[in-house]
């Protein structure tokens, strides 16, 4: 065999026509690109619009209806802001989604009629209407209640209105985060003690009562943090100044060299795992030309991410995330955790205060005198400072500021005598008293002195028309289909399994939890992850009903700077990696339920 | 009687009432659906409602502004397509047969719900008037209440009887569709609707009078259902030949292309460039085809065989980059394809004659499809396009199938390769397109793309959306195509070679037929979603089904004023698409289970 291989032809060579075939195929294919590419500088010099980056810094101009930053001072707070509008949606609706979508599923096997008859109509009219449709139709829906009016204002407990909705709500006071995290800890701790129990009793073979040791854990806990014990978690801005601090302190060239380290770390132990599967007895040692390529290939990609790193690609990268470039700095609206740099420890969250509104219609403050100084303790009402207003009818009316919050001041962050606009910070404040969360209900007030209305901040919640729009929408159509998923997870567990389950005695609760759950779960998790893509996808509709997140963001951006390309290549980054982290999370969920296989 | 009441009543009692929580949620789910039903049908009567601004404006929703002059050619595409409906229906004539009692016991439930929706229907409905005070009026008085209520409860009780007297007589399933289709062309003669009269200072007459349907709609619609019934006489008459089907076949897949390049486009041929360009074209390729299928058994050429397929390959994709006519290429496409059978196909005589029957009548097809469709349209209409309205919307979706569904089999194909660089090639294009909503995709066609097209360059703004449709639908296809490649064993890849067959022909007639028939049912709900998603480029202000309805008509206030009506619009437009998308998942379902695939 060898021999007659020596005298075969090139060009009857398997091996060298499949080479070659592909490298044809990569150049032409790489021409078609340079081709289009060389189109395009060309067509961007001749329109004047060179392609760059500078606009993510600059002020754009324009506001966005909500969000965390409503007048952003950077492209990049402009994008920030639609990102964090985009995952409002998709986090609260992959929620929402789950819940109604199990619902309606488990509805759907009912043995009872009229429940099995309504959800599949329910099914089979939301699931062959266009979203956008629905979408457009429950913005209309909302658009057709009567505009706010003079004698809307006051206090409700609902309001709907073409404004949006608005409704009780539990409002986050300056300790909420605290509070949050605390939450989240105490959980996890209750769901170790559950797990530790529920060890013991395999272990050991004796009754542990795992569920009411961990419920006790969790009320104990809870009611420790309710009284003070969440502060506690303060601690994570104490170690975040410390980080932050030393993240800074590095240079920036750390950064290229460390990422440059890790990634030839990763190709080399891939590289060497591959070669070793390929010692393996069945491979027998023999390599292929497809496995010198996987290698070559896996060189060339370490390589280019190593070259990348120390091309300007990669300092402008270190540069980003050691914030030397002001602009390019955000802090992501977790104040809390992340603005501890003079590292001192933070039992107490502090807040800048914003200058508001005393009196209606007032633009500026101007601070005639302080009544208070750093170190000093404000209870909530304190007259903190006499300032004039301007922007109302007096000219320089002269006003009481009060404190909003009780605490500590840290800082004044103006002098007297300055003015300052509406919104502005003018001091530091440690909060140190103050509920994380606090009850309250909407109101209807008029925007300063215009003839224009709205729903009072801090007070209860209101929902914009094209949030609710575009929430409802996608919940209602991503919940339709995880039904589907769900009715064929729950249809994909044999009978027998539930038969076996009952023969052993165990109750229809503990056999659903026990037996069936955790096998449909199993057939349920590929196509939810799917559906869960779906739904992070089809929240960019939200730029139908004017909801400000990432395409429409995007969309008001390259109206304004003309910057159509690198906008575009911003969605494709964030969507990308919004799939891949969904995808990536229901993968490891995957591989957690897989059956164990001998 | 007693057993029968008896009966139903422990039917009753074990599906709604078995236990105390089924009680509850018996009646806790009715009330949804009561109030659900009440809601829904105050909200539709409520007389802010203005149902007219969807009657009125048919017209504008399935053509948009197409000239009037030149409505025959709509009608014609509608008949044509009617025509078609009529010999397949004829031609794949089932033979299942349904007892007509069985109809009426259908009827007879249809009437009971008619009847009890009746009663439950809310006399008085509230709603809310723009200035911000709640309206309550009457919606559906007694007595409208009785004239329904009556003659519902005379045909009810008359089904029922007809029910019970157990006729034996059953009928065709399959005539029983022109039946169905027989009511609503009736209907237009009989029944008279509401229409918007103006007087003379332009103000509407108010209530609007009743009136017969122009005859615009009627006479074309007659003779529309009457040439449905002759065809489907004549698809009876051919139902055995099996040829008959297979053309039936390629030309339902054909229909759209001549619709839209010749029939809806009315395109001014120029006689000198058909002479100059298409014929003599026409005429190199059939000679070529002619002489390959000729030629094929011929010691010589079939030495060089596997050189003038290469040649033909490199050709093909060269000529996607120089300048020849758009005839020329695809003609060159068609050929390699074409070539690549012939050896398995031309072994006999019979073969051979019907290659050559087959080439002819492609080329004159592809020839005379694409003269209309390059050919600039005589129709001048406000506006870039002649596709407005639901004419749009068909477009978008039957040509976004056309040009994605290939490019999803090439894709698949080429992330199945064992060749490792075209593998990752095509993981990363479908990875890529699919990560990315189809809206912004759609963004990319509207501003982005123009800026990689050579300058001079331009296509029109739904040129350029098929062109991302084709990606982004062919990206899904081909993970829908790929489920079914992996589906094929192993030995059948084995079996294909083991006969000698080429890499093409293994994969063209061994592994894509049964790879294909597989996915059918993924690939239906796929074309489902993709006409489903061609309702989003409303957002980039192209004027389809939706954006009729939901801005068109909203904004419209000559000569008659319908601001402020867009959820009568928007529930129209859902209700459509809702028909459309409803019956292709039914007949899909249908298929799935003839083909017997959800038993695998």
């Amino acid at each position: 065999m060898k021999n007659t291989l020596k005298y075969l032809v090139f060009f009857r060579n398997v091996v060298f026509l499949k080479w070659a075939f592909q490298i044809v195929f990569l150049l032409g294919l790489l021409s078609i690109i340079w081709n289009y590419i060389q189109n395009a500088v060309v067509n961007l010099e001749n329109t004047n619009i060179a392609m760059g980056w500078g606009w993510l810094g600059e002020t754009p101009g324009v506001s966005i209806a909500e969000g965390l930053y409503t007048l952003p001072n950077s492209g990049l707070q402009m994008i920030q802001t639609g990102m964090i509008n985009m995952f409002r949606i998709t986090i609260t609706g992959i929620f929402a989604a789950t819940i109604l979508g199990t619902f309606l599923g488990i509805a759907r096997l009912s043995k009872n009629y009229i429940v099995e008859k309504s959800s599949t109509g329910l099914l089979e009219v939301v699931r062959n209407v266009p979203l956008l449709v629905q979408i457009y139709f429950f913005q209309a829906l909302v658009l057709s209640f009567p505009r706010l009016e003079v004698f809307d204002v006051g206090d409700y407990f609902i309001h709907v209105s073409a404004k949006g909705l608005a409704f009780p709500w539990f409002n986050r006071g300056p300790n909420a985060f605290l509070m949050m995290v605390y939450l989240l800890a105490i959980f996890l701790i209750s769901n170790r003690i559950y797990k530790w129990r529920v060890e013991i009793l395999e272990r050991e073979g004796r009754e542990t009562r795992p569920f009411l040791w961990s419920i006790t854990s969790l009320v104990t806990l809870f009611i420790v943090g309710w009284y003070g014990g969440f502060r506690a978690v303060g601690i994570i801005g104490f170690i975040a100044g410390y980080i932050s601090t030393g993240l800074e302190l590095v240079p920036a060239i750390f950064y290229q060299a460390l990422i440059s380290g890790v990634t030839i770390l990763i190709g080399y132990r891939v590289t060497k795992k591959f070669i070793d599967s390929k010692k393996s007895e069945e491979a027998q040692g023999v390599f292929i030309d497809d496995d010198y390529f996987k290698i070559i290939l896996n060189i060339v990609v370490v390589l280019l991410v190593v070259v990348l790193m120390f091309s300007s690609f990669g300092a402008g990268l270190a540069g980003f995330l050691v914030g030397d470039e002001l602009t390019f700095k955000a802090d992501w609206g977790l104040p809390q955790f992340f603005n501890g740099v003079e590292n001192k420890l933070h039992w107490y969250p502090s807040i800048d205060v914003e200058l508001e509104a005393a009196i209606d219609g007032m633009k500026k403050g101007e601070i005639i005198n302080w009544l208070i100084e750093p170190g000093k303790k404000v209870t909530e009402g304190d007259v903190i400072a006499t300032a004039y207003a301007t922007g109302t009818k007096i000219d320089k009316q002269e006003i009481e500021l009060k404190a909003s919050h009780t605490g500590n001041v840290e800082s004044l962050l103006i002098e007297k005598g300055k003015s300052i606009k509406v919104g502005t910070p003018f001091y530091e404040l440690e909060v140190t008293d103050g509920a994380p969360f606090e009850y309250s209900t909407p109101k209807v007030q008029q925007i300063g002195t215009t003839k224009f209305k709205e729903y009072a901040d801090g007070h209860g919640k209101s929902i914009s028309v094209g949030y609710f729009a575009i929430w409802l929408g996608v919940v209602l159509y991503t919940a339709i289909f995880i039904s589907e998923v769900v009715r064929a997870g729950i249809m994909a567990v044999s009978k027998g399994q539930s038969e076996a389950g009952m023969s052993l005695g165990l109750r229809r609760g503990a056999l659903l939890r026990l037996i069936v759950l955790p096998q449909a779960i199993r057939v349920m998790l590929p196509p939810m992850g799917n559906q869960y893509l779906n739904l992070a996808k089809n929240t960019s509709l939200g730029i139908a009903v004017a909801y400000p997140e990432v395409v429409a963001v995007g969309q008001t951006l390259y109206n304004q700077e003309g910057q159509t390309l690198p906008v575009f290549l911003i969605w494709m980054m964030f969507y990308s990696s919004v799939s891949l982290t969904i995808s990536s999370i229901i993968n490891y969920y995957n591989r957690k339920m897989k059956i164990v296989e001998r | 009687m007693v057993d029968t009441i008896k009966k139903n009543i422990k039917a009753v009692q074990e599906n709604l009432f078995s236990s105390v929580g089924s009680s509850i949620l018996t009646i806790v789910t009715s009330y949804l659906v009561l109030n659900f039903f009440r809601g829904m049908f105050g909200f539709v009567m409520t007389s802010d409602k203005d149902w007219l601004s969807v009657l009125n404006n048919m017209q504008l929703y399935m053509v948009q502004a197409y000239p009037e002059d030149d409505f025959i050619r709509v009608w014609l595409s509608v008949g044509l397509t009617f025509v078609f409906a009529g010999l397949s229906i004829g031609l794949w004539r089932s033979e299942d047969r349904s007892n007509v009692s069985v109809m009426f016991d259908r009827l007879f439930k249809a009437g009971l719900g008619l009847l009890f929706f009746t009663i439950v229907a809310p006399t008085y409905t509230s709603y809310m008037g723009n200035d911000g005070f709640v309206i309550t009026e009457e919606v559906f008085s007694s007595s409208s209440r009785l004239r329904i209520l009556i003659p519902t409860l005379v045909i009810t009780v008359g089904f029922f009887i007809l029910k019970n007297l157990k006729i034996n007589f059953s009928y065709n399933n399959s005539d029983a569709v022109f039946f169905y289709l027989f009511i609503p062309v009736a209907l237009i003669w009989v029944v008279k609707l509401p229409t918007i009269q103006l007087d003379q200072n332009r103000e509407r007459i108010i209530p609007d009078p009743l009136m017969p349907i122009a005859n615009s709609t009627k006479i074309p619609w007659t003779i529309i259902f009457v040439s449905f019934l002759v065809s489907y006489f004549i698809g009876m008459y051919l139902k055995d030949k099996k040829r008959v089907k297979n053309v039936m076949s390629i030309s339902w897949f054909l229909l759209p292309l001549l619709i839209f390049s010749w029939i809806f486009k009315k395109p001014q041929i120029d006689m000198g460039e058909v002479l100059t360009g298409d014929i003599p074209i026409f005429v190199i390729f059939f000679a070529l085809g002619l002489a390959t299928v000729l030629l094929i058994n011929n010691p010589i050429f079939k030495k060089y065989f596997s050189l003038y397929l290469g040649v033909l390959a490199v050709l093909t994709i060269g000529g996607l980059f120089i300048g020849i006519p758009m005839l020329g290429k695809v003609c060159l496409l068609l050929l390699s394809l074409f070539t690549v059978v012939v050896p398995a196909v031309s072994t006999s005589k019979e073969g051979k004659r019907s290659l050559i029957i087959i080439w002819f009548v492609a080329l004159v097809t592809l020839t005379f499809l694409l003269r209309g469709g390059a050919s600039e349209t005589g129709i001048v209409v406000p506006g870039s396009s002649i596709f407005g309205g639901f004419s749009l919307t068909w477009l978008l979706a039957i040509f976004g199938t056309y040009v994605s569904f290939p490019l999803g089999v090439l894709l698949a194909l080429g992330r199945n390769s064992k060749l490792p660089i075209v593998r990752i090639v095509c993981t990363g294009i479908i990875e890529l397109v699919r990560s990315v909503p189809y809206i912004t995709w759609l963004f990319f066609a509207s501003v982005t793309l123009a800026v990689f097209l050579p300058a001079g360059v331009e296509f029109n703004l739904i040129i350029r959306v098929l062109m991302v449709t084709a990606f982004f639908s062919g990206a899904y296809f081909a993970e829908n195509i790929r489920g079914g490649l992996q589906s094929i064993p192993k030995g059948q890849y084995e079996a294909a070679d083991a006969i000698g067959m080429s890499p093409f022909q293994k994969t063209g007639l061994i592994i894509l037929p049964q790879a294909l028939r597989a996915v059918i049912p993924t690939l239906v709900s796929s074309a489902i979603t993709a006409f489903k998603d061609s309702s989003l480029v409303t957002i980039i202000g192209l004027f389809d089904f939706l954006t009729i309805g939901k801005t068109v008509i909203d904004n419209q206030s000559i000569p008659v004023n319908f601001v402020g009506h867009q959820r009568e619009n928007l529930i129209f437009v859902a209700i459509v698409y809702w028909i459309f998308t409803f019956t292709l998942s039914r007949r899909s379902m249908k298929v799935e289970k003839r083909l017997g695939l959800g038993e695998r």
